[in-house]
């Protein structure tokens, strides 16, 4: 079985999730791939060949009113394709036509214990990426501006660094799956502009917080036990990631979306202890700092959660008194940065 | 009849149920009407829209003041919508209408006097202006219901207020999902279809306003079922599936997404400007822009500067912007830079009635460019053909590098219909613009001398560089010294014109090849004129009708056509002298629009029927002047 296929049944449910994002993308592929051929069919297209494409092009309100193998022979074919070019366009069209035999594997990546999440994500969005490197490549083949050196290998591989404004608005969605000891989230950001959607559905034991210090203004970020959240990420305007993890984890939902403070952060349970092992690379302090970012945050704009009990940096619990939990949080967070007497 | 609610004989018991009557019937125009802002038109577009989602044929058409904020309870200020619903596909918006809910008494009245009610219509009003404190508005409740009273409608009075106000503060906000519920009693209407569509018109408002409204929606429905005796059965005979239900507006914004359209121009203006709303909101899920200039000026030069650059760019606007965006129009034709131009046309001249409709703006489209520029002119005839024209449409402006108008009307931007969901095809998306390196010696305009078509020269095209200019110019773009070259270029643009009729199939006549009379129409008066010509059929009347999609250039074959019949005619919604009033002879006669240039093109008499009445045409006014127009021994 290839390393790229889902192993877990919350990966092919993530999947299903993200559907429309991955119809919305091979829709982008088949029509790339259907202009690459009928230019590169142009020159030796017969007439009934032409009209067909005419007649396509025309739609249905030319049906019955134009005669479309008169309008196809007023059509202009473009330049020919030059012999120089062809072998960049042949090569683009390969490339769209192997994307397209790919099904849901084309947004899917697993993640080898002990690799690294970011590396294995930029080559999971590199690879459906080949086709916005194919319609480059044939717009600069196209206009005379293809050079080897540097855009040689862009049919092969096109990693997001390199994606427009444009394509990221077409992003391939991506379900990544990684053991929990690999979830180190952090360089993920790189990736998180436009339509960008990524779902991690997380193997073992997972930091507490780990997505938490994902959060940014304008990004969904959930991170849950429960599949049906992932709903937000299919839906969201803009970029969005989610973590699939243990029920013993934080599960929470920073909407952007959301009107105002209360409701921005949504935390729906947090771990009554801290953590107090390390897990893989990750010490007990570098877990519990992302609690606490989580913390401070939810206390900052609203906590809407259970009671809880917040953790505290030096590894002891502080027992929930009968106030809100998001007073308990600001008051907590006010006695670690010692600011009370401030006047 | 009258039923005064309140009144205990009037009042139905749970016994009494047994006495409702249902009458079925193949179709019925429903109108909902109040003062501007208490949502009378949601009622209606959610009754059009679960009727089509049902699988009724619908036609709705929007009854919109021509001021924004009119007094309230005045005549002039009825605001709200009509729903033709039929068992099967519904083409306009009929006749007269056989049921009104009206939010008081005035704009009832107002609807009654504009003939626009049938009959034995049955008219459910708002009763709290009976006892309002206000001794004025009394006495005209009176006045008003001693008048619609003399007519043989079925006058029922709804406490709407009183019912509303016991779940809303402000009944004001309640009453139009209150009277959605009492449509949905009378015509059936699937209770679960119309919560969802209620919560999808609400979907960017607190849940709790849904919630609200689908209480209204039950308390409205419960109110009917105790007290009201007649039920009307127009049973759904299309299949739901696989339908979409828009307007003319939304099929052209969602047209131009499926064209492949990048960019969007506009100033607004009414009623062109929810395209723009449209787009707004799926542009950003699919890419692309909607632009807002500073004015009409700049939006038409920013698509058009958009569409030198390679974008496919398209412009919107409404009479007044038409022609204000004149100089650029000139200046698409000139340097052959494709653009395509949706004209919703409303009442005019100047800002006219913007929120009526009129098709008069054909010849201003036509020839409203100063200097000779020919370019192309479309017309849709149906909403959904609103959708698939803008995918035509890019196809003509690129193939033949030249200004594409289409022109709609305020009947099909605002008029909701049903039709099948299209199947999209990437190929509407249109090819790559070819930027491949122009070759040695070819020219930014390099007409072919038969043809009068050349390759577009897209800036960044290896050896295209050129300097654009609305000056005339010869084939490399250079300003014309030369006598000859302003009357070669001129040839060149207006072959492309005759090259494109070439490729035009001739229109099919809608009944018999030849006969008495042919009615000659274009744009959204299809469905009106074809049911008149059939009703007129029936009767054995010989009268047949064609309807014109291409009006720039013109579908050929007319002149043959029209030799075929004895009379022919054209119905329009612009403005015509009538020969019979003073001073009106064949002479100076001013003709519909269309019959103008019918006249001109084929030098058959043409004659005319048309209203600018601020309203779509009837079919039983075309059906009256049909019959007035041939006896049935032949042409009158």
């Amino acid at each position: 079985m290839p390393s790229d296929m889902t192993t877990d049944e919350r990966a092919s449910g993530a999947l299903r999730v993200l559907e429309k994002a991955c119809e919305d993308y091979h829709s982008a592929l088949v029509a790339t791939s259907e202009e690459l051929r009928s230019l590169l069919d142009a020159g030796s297209a017969t007439a009934e060949a032409r009209a067909g494409r005419t007649a396509a092009e025309l739609g249905a309100f030319a049906v019955g009113h134009i005669d479309i193998e008169k309008f196809a022979a007023f059509e202009r074919t473009g330049e020919p394709v030059a012999v120089t070019e062809a072998p960049r366009l042949e090569a683009a069209s390969r490339t769209l036509l192997s994307l397209l035999e790919h099904g849901n594997d084309l947004y899917y990546v697993n993640v080898d214990p002990g690799a690294d999440l970011r590396d294995a994500v930029a080559r999971g969005l590199g690879r459906a990426g080949r086709a916005f490197g194919a319609a480059r490549t044939v717009e600069l083949a196209r206009s005379g501006k293809y050079d080897e050196a540097t855009h040689g290998g862009w049919t092969d591989s096109f990693p997001p660094t390199l994606w427009s404004r444009r394509e990221k608005q077409l992003a391939p969605p991506l379900v990544v799956e990684v053991d929990g000891a690999d979830l180190r989230p952090g360089g993920l950001a790189d990736f998180l502009d436009g339509e960008q959607k990524i779902v991690l559905v997380v193997r073992g034991v997972a930091p507490p917080a780990a997505l938490a210090r994902l959060i940014t203004p304008g990004l969904l970020v959930v991170q849950t036990e429960n599949p049906a959240d992932l709903g937000a990420v299919a839906e969201a305007a803009g970029p969005a990631i989610a973590a699939l993890v243990p029920a013993d984890a934080c599960h929470f939902t920073h909407s952007p979306a959301a009107d105002g403070g209360r409701g921005r952060l949504v935390v729906r349970h947090m771990p009554t202890e801290e953590p107090k092992r390390p897990l893989g690379s990750l010490s007990v302090f570098q877990q519990t700092e992302a609690m606490r970012h989580l913390a401070a945050l939810a206390a900052g704009w609203g906590l809407s959660a259970p009671e809880t009990t917040a953790p505290s940096g030096d590894g002891a619990s502080v027992p929930a008194p009968a106030a809100s939990a998001a007073d308990n949080l600001a008051a907590w967070i006010l006695r670690q940065a010692d600011i009370s007497g401030m006047g | 009849m009258r039923v005064l609610v309140g009144d205990d004989t009037a009042v139905q018991t749970r016994a009494e149920q047994s006495r409702i009557r249902t009458t079925r019937q193949p179709q019925c125009t429903v109108e909902v009407v109040s003062d501007s802002g208490e949502g009378a038109q949601k009622c209606g577009q959610t009754f059009g829209a679960v009727s089509a989602k049902m699988g009724n044929g619908v036609w709705t058409v929007e009854i919109i003041p021509a001021e924004i904020q009119p007094p309230p309870r005045s005549p002039a200020g009825a605001s709200g919508n009509r729903i033709r619903i039929g068992e099967g596909v519904v083409t306009n918006w009929g006749d007269r209408t056989n049921v009104a809910i009206a939010f008081n008494e005035q704009v009832l009245l107002a609807r009654h006097r504009l003939d626009a009610i049938e009959e034995d219509a049955i008219l459910l009003v708002e009763n709290m202006w009976a006892t309002h404190k206000d001794e004025d508005i009394r006495a005209e409740w009176a006045a008003a219901m001693d008048e619609l009273g003399q007519a043989n409608y079925r006058i029922i009075e709804v406490p709407m207020e009183e019912e509303c106000l016991t779940i809303v503060e402000n009944a004001r906000k309640g009453k139009n999902m209150f009277a959605l519920g009492i449509l949905c009693w009378i015509f059936d209407r699937d209770m679960e279809i119309t919560r969802e569509q209620i919560a999808h018109a609400f979907r960017k408002k607190d849940p709790e306003i849904t919630e609200r409204n689908h209480e209204l929606l039950e308390l409205g429905y419960s109110w009917a079922d105790s007290h009201l005796d007649v039920r009307i059965d127009v049973t759904p005979g299309l299949s739901p599936e696989n339908t979409l239900v828009m307007n003319g507006n939304q099929a052209i914004a969602y047209g131009a997404v499926a064209a492949g359209m990048d960019l969007a121009a506009m100033y607004p203006i009414t009623p062109a400007t929810s395209v723009s709303h449209q787009l707004g909101e799926m542009f950003y899920k699919f890419g692309g822009v909607v632009h807002q200039a500073e004015d009409e000026i700049a939006a038409v030069g920013v698509a058009l500067g958009a569409s030198y650059s390679g974008k496919v760019a398209f412009t919107i606007t409404s009479g007044p912007g038409l022609a204000l965006k004149t100089e650029f129009l000139g200046l698409s034709v000139m340097s052959e830079i494709p653009l395509v131009l949706v004209n919703v046309q409303r009442g005019g001249p100047s800002t006219g009635l913007p929120t009526k409709v009129e098709q008069s703006d054909l010849l201003a489209a036509l020839f409203g460019q100063p200097g000779d520029a020919p370019h192309v002119v479309m017309a849709p005839a149906t909403i959904e053909e609103c959708f698939h024209s803008m995918i035509t449409a890019r196809r003509i402006a690129e193939t033949f590098r030249t200004l594409v108008m289409v022109l709609t009307d305020a009947n099909l931007a605002t008029g909701v219909q049903p039709f099948p969901r299209p199947t999209l095809d990437p190929a509407w998306q249109g090819s790559l613009p070819d930027m491949s390196p122009v070759p040695e010696g070819k020219a930014p305009y390099d007409w072919d001398e038969e043809t009068g078509l050349s390759r577009r020269f897209i800036p960044g095209t290896p050896g295209g560089m050129h300097t654009l200019t609305g000056l005339a110019h010869d084939e490399n773009s250079k300003v014309a010294y030369a006598s000859a070259i302003n009357q070669k270029s001129s040839a060149m643009r207006s072959r492309k014109m005759a090259v494109l009729q070439s490729t035009l199939r001739p229109p099919v006549v809608h009944g018999p090849e030849s006969g008495d009379l042919l009615i000659v129409g274009w744009g959204s008066t299809k469905g009106a004129i074809e049911e008149a010509v059939d009703r007129a059929r029936e009767e054995g009347l010989s009268a047949s009708s064609l309807h014109l999609r291409f009006l720039s250039p013109l579908e050929p074959g007319l002149k043959g056509i029209f030799g075929r019949f004895k009379k022919v005619m054209t119905v329009e919604i612009n403005y015509s002298d009538d020969p019979d009033m003073p001073y009106i002879t064949d002479e100076n006669r001013r003709r519909g629009q269309l019959a103008w240039l019918l006249r001109a093109q084929t030098l058959v008499d043409v004659d005319c029927w048309t209203r600018v009445l601020g309203e779509p045409l009837q079919p039983g006014a075309i059906h009256d002047v049909i019959r007035a127009n041939v006896s049935k021994g032949g042409a009158a």
